[in-house]
């Protein structure tokens, strides 16, 4: 335990992501070096090649959709064949491809690169903003992940921190964490609901909260329904008012379709606060047969939205109500509701939620940083010993195993506390079968396939015997970080088979650990101060300017009264330049780059005379 | 033959030890973990405490060769141990293990929740009453949760003692969800019933003595509470006449409750439902003598037990099925008529009474309206037995 070692948290968003610690005692958001406290889930490769994480990446997605990579949390531990993925797959401006796994690549400066990369990217932004702001190294993090993530979804996020050069101590849920920032300060007791609907995701979590515990009694949610639903109807909107006008697709028309999405996103937020608002998008398009650019005009009224959304709003009220029904709650048992995520800001999102709980919606927390401090503080709370605040989470899935039939059997049902160990039995399906293979499985379908596979492993050497004689007791433990361990036995010979449940989420783990190795260089390389990087390079194409310039006077200089002393004080100032541009040290680098700088505007000037006598 | 080793008054039983040799429970793990038979477990769970191996055995509660071989059982499994050899620690966690992060005040915390866990109850590891209300359960769970879950221990070496806390904190979520179930409760109280010494025995006794006496004495001097005895009284004997089937005099009893304890609603209900078995009882006796009468020839005094039978019952079904013999048997439609509007009106989801309507109105000359009330009955049971069999008669309308 090093109680001064710091912790961070991470809300790692399908949109944004935040990053904050705890400061004596305190839940403190980190803002980036820029200054501001959300940063953009957005990686680009821009078009001088140099990769862009955060506001600066989505500021230029405009101009180079392409290569521009949003919302990669929808793809994260998912498989390329599902259909969640091809279905999403339609409204990317930037190509996806499929990965020797099944699992999602993103093709980013021409490099096909795994999703918890992409993440990576992100974190490692993150990272380095913590790392400024507190002043020392960073490692240890929690991070946050929708409720509903699978044991694939959470490892690939794991994996993303550890690209990154985290060590991810905790992967929490982010309406737990939500609810632990929440409660931060206020003596609450009894049930909580969290209502978190995020860019991407939807979570519904009930707590219930007495001095300091903070116990998950069920939780659901929706990976595939988020604030960019609520954009891509408005997005849809737009291209068929437009195509009914001009006949013409916008979607096909990457740029024209990037433009769209910021526009609708804008609307939409306004849209929060006001009755109506105006969606311009002049020179938008130009027709394949030519002519003048057509512009979008058009008025969006709230109504029009809510009309637009209303089944996605209603979607989040049915799992709602699934959720308390698990819970045996009714509405009116739940003491307060907490909002979290941008798009609960939306008027109806409000209006649904109020008349469902029959109460007014808590409004003291801030629906973006929340989830982020919650997870400082869950980091906090860990590595402290001391703290007052205890998490007792749950299994957000059912995890069971396959049986005769394609049948999924639950061992442990959701909305279990961890940790939690659990044992059923089961007998053999054939006569003689000597061995039987153990597929592990995450999910609520009684239908094997539909569920998450985990894993599997083989029990073999079982005794010879008539089928339904031989008795295999499989248990399934959970530790509280939420790592599963599965293990079968025979019951008559005490044979046994075990198996820790890594689903590397699309990545195995030789892969991960060149991945992590590649980017440890990048660490190493990736100076936390931008501005410094910026500065080497600026030296560094001096330099290359100079190499250049050099050759093409020497001799002139050589020639000339006191050449040989000249040459020798600028090569001088061109070694210390070259020193300083690999080290770091700020004020040698600025010092020798102003010298390089005189000496080559000296060098051009001789040239100039020489190429160009006619000056004379 | 197996000797039976407490019976025969042998000094030695067979594979096991001497009778007065000391028994040890040496549980390592958490129970769960040993998988025991159910009778194993359940004789493990009285013999604890047990001094010899002569109690233990009759304290298993099986006869004696049953108790020998389960006995053997557990100590094969490592649980027990026969002989003089001092027991190593209930919980099997060493003091002195190298490397554990683990404070000595936090060793024995977490040795002392460790010892509960193989037969301790759950209301012991919870640190409550056994009648604790849930709210009590909740705050106990939260309160040794703060304390016990692993989170709590994060990051430390904790070595034999990381099994030991999970298990804590499990059973501890195991305890609290069956003491807050109700129906898991009741179930794991009544499979637990409280074990009391002689000594509590004993005072219990004396406080039941006491506050007989206590309230004996209030009722003397407080007639607000001497009514409320009164009516405590009655309503007691009405629930034993209730339980012998008395119906009538439950009832009426529950109702002299009632009036004395001045408007109790339970009880009221209580009477009301009393009444509605006395007449269902009634009902079905008054049936079975029709039935009996008919058998034996006497018609007349059939039709009148099935009037009685019809009047009385409370449900549809005894009514319809009066009727039915009734008018079968020849009675007279014209004395049911009202009865069964009556029915029709306060039983008008019952397939039956439709049947009868439409058959009283048949036998009256009313085609039409007869027709629609078979029908009726046919859409509420396609099954009615009396409408189907009028019905199925396929009338071709050329």
């Amino acid at each position: 335990m090093s109680a001064n070692e710091p912790t961070i948290g991470i809300d790692l968003g399908t949109t944004n992501s935040v990053v904050a610690t705890v400061v004596d005692g305190v839940p403190t958001v980190i803002p980036s070096r820029t200054g501001a406290r959300l940063t953009p889930s957005v990686v680009a490769i821009a078009n001088n090649g140099k990769r862009l994480v955060g506001a600066i990446a989505k500021r230029q997605g405009i101009i180079n959709p392409e290569q521009t990579v949003f919302a990669v949390k929808r793809f994260i531990g998912r498989r390329f064949s599902s259909a969640e993925v091809q279905a999403a797959k339609e409204h990317l401006p930037y190509p996806i491809l499929c990965g020797a796994h099944d699992d999602v690549r993103v093709e980013l400066g021409g490099v096909p690169l795994s999703v918890p990369e992409i993440s990576a990217m992100v974190l490692k932004e993150l990272k380095a903003d913590a790392e400024e702001f507190l002043g020392k190294p960073v490692k240890k993090a929690v991070i946050t992940v929708p409720a509903y993530f699978n044991d694939g979804q959470r490892q690939a996020t794991k994996d993303a921190g550890e690209i990154a050069g985290l060590d991810v101590i905790r992967i929490i849920n982010e309406p737990t964490a939500a609810a632990l920032a929440y409660g931060q300060g206020r003596t609450i007791s009894g049930k909580l609901a969290v209502f978190d609907l995020g860019g991407g995701t939807f979570d519904i979590s009930i707590l219930q909260l007495k001095k300091g515990v903070y116990e998950v009694i069920a939780t659901s949610g929706d990976t595939f329904l988020g604030g960019e639903d609520f954009d891509n109807r408005v997005i849809e909107w737009l291209v068929f008012g437009f195509a009914r006008e001009h006949s013409a697709d916008l979607r096909k028309e990457k740029m024209a379709l990037q433009r769209l999405r910021d526009a609708a996103e804008k609307a939409k937020c306004e849209l929060s606060t006001v009755k109506e608002t105006r969606i311009d998008l002049p020179f938008l398009y130009t027709l394949p047969t030519g002519g003048a650019a057509l512009h979008l005009q058009r008025d969006l009224p709230r109504d029009t939205i809510q009309e637009l959304t209303a089944d996605l709003v209603e979607r989040t009220i049915r799992t709602t109500a699934k959720v308390l029904a698990d819970a045996n709650l009714s509405p009116r048992e739940i003491s307060e509701v907490v909002l979290v995520g941008g798009q609960t800001r939306m008027p109806a999102v409000q209006e649904a939620v109020r008349r469902f709980f029959g109460k007014e919606p808590s409004k003291g927390v801030h629906v973006d940083e929340v989830v982020a401090l919650g997870a400082a503080i869950q980091a906090n709370a860990l590595t402290s010993g001391t703290a007052e605040v205890l998490l007792l989470d749950v299994t957000p899935q059912s995890l069971g195993i396959m049986v005769a039939g394609g049948y999924a059997n639950v061992i442990i049902p959701k909305n279990t506390t961890i940790p939690t160990a659990a044992a059923h039995r089961f007998t053999t399906v054939r006569d003689n079968q000597e061995s039987a293979r153990i597929f592990v499985l995450q999910g609520d379908e009684d239908e094997a396939s539909k569920n998450e596979l985990l894993g599997e492993f083989v029990l073999t050497g079982l005794r010879k015997a008539p089928r339904g004689e031989v008795e295999i007791e499989v248990r399934f433990d959970i530790s509280a970080d939420g790592i599963v361990w599965v293990s079968a036995e025979d019951k008559e010979t005490g044979l046994q088979q075990s198996l820790q449940v890594e689903p590397s989420g699309g990545l195995t783990r030789e892969e991960l650990q060149e991945i992590a190795a590649r980017h440890q260089e990048d660490l190493v390389e990736a100076r936390p101060d931008a501005d410094l990087v910026a500065k080497v390079e600026a030296l560094r194409a001096l330099l290359a300017e100079t190499d250049e310039v050099l050759p093409q006077v020497r001799g002139i200089i050589l020639d000339s009264t006191f050449g040989q002393d000249a040459l020798a004080k600028a090569e001088r100032t061109i070694q210390r330049a070259r020193d300083a541009a690999s080290g770091t040290d700020a004020q040698a680098i600025e010092a020798s780059g102003a010298d390089l700088e005189r000496t080559l505007a000296l060098f051009k000037g001789i040239r100039q005379r020489v190429l160009d006598p006619s000056g004379h | 033959m197996k000797t039976e080793p407490h019976l025969t008054g042998a000094e030695e039983i067979e594979g096991l030890g001497r009778r007065g040799d000391r028994v040890h429970v040496t549980l390592e793990r958490p129970i769960g973990t040993y998988s025991l038979l159910p009778e194993e477990t359940l004789a493990l769970s009285r013999i604890v405490g047990e001094p010899t191996l002569d109690v233990a055995l009759r304290a298993t509660g099986f006869p004696a060769p049953k108790a020998a071989d389960l006995l053997r059982g557990l100590r094969s499994k490592g649980i027990l141990r026969i002989g003089d050899a001092p027991a190593p620690r209930p919980d099997g966690l060493p003091d002195d293990e190298p490397g554990v992060q683990l404070s000595p005040e936090e060793r024995a915390e977490i040795r002392r929740m460790a010892a509960l866990l193989p037969t301790g109850k759950h209301w012991e590891l919870l640190g409550v009453r056994r009648m604790a209300t849930t709210a009590e359960v909740k705050e106990a769970y939260f309160e040794l949760s703060r304390r016990f879950h692993p989170d709590r221990f994060w990051g430390r070496e904790l070595g034999s003692y990381r099994r030991a806390i999970e298990a804590i904190f499990m059973q501890l979520k195991e305890a609290e969800a069956t003491l807050s179930d109700p129906e898991r409760r009741a179930a794991y109280l009544a499979a637990n019933p409280e074990k009391r010494t002689a000594a509590q025995r004993e005072q219990d006794e004396v406080t039941a003595r006491r506050r007989a006496e206590r309230s004996a004495r209030l009722r003397r001097t407080n007639p607000l509470l001497q009514r409320a005895h009164v009516a405590a009284e009655l309503a007691s004997q009405a629930r034993r006449l209730a339980s012998d089937g008395k119906y009538a005099e439950a009832s009426a009893t529950f109702a002299a409750a009632a009036a004395k304890h001045g408007r109790s609603d339970e009880l009221l209900k209580a009477a009301e439902d009393a009444a509605a078995r006395a007449r269902r009882d009634r009902a079905q006796k008054a049936l079975r003598a029709a039935k009996a009468a008919q058998a034996a020839g006497d018609v007349a005094a059939a039709h009148e037990r099935y009037l009685e039978a019809a009047e009385t019952a409370d449900d549809p079904a005894i009514s319809v099925e009066a009727i039915g013999a009734f008018l079968d048997s020849g009675g007279d439609p014209a004395r049911v008529r009202s009865l069964v509007s009556g029915l029709v009106v306060s039983a008008s989801s019952n397939a039956g009474v439709h049947a009868l309507h439409g058959r009283l109105l048949l036998a009256a000359g009313l085609e039409k309206a007869g027709q629609a009330a078979l029908e009726r009955a046919l859409r509420l049971d396609p099954n009615e037995p009396f409408a189907t069999s009028l019905k199925r008669k396929p009338r071709w309308p050329f």
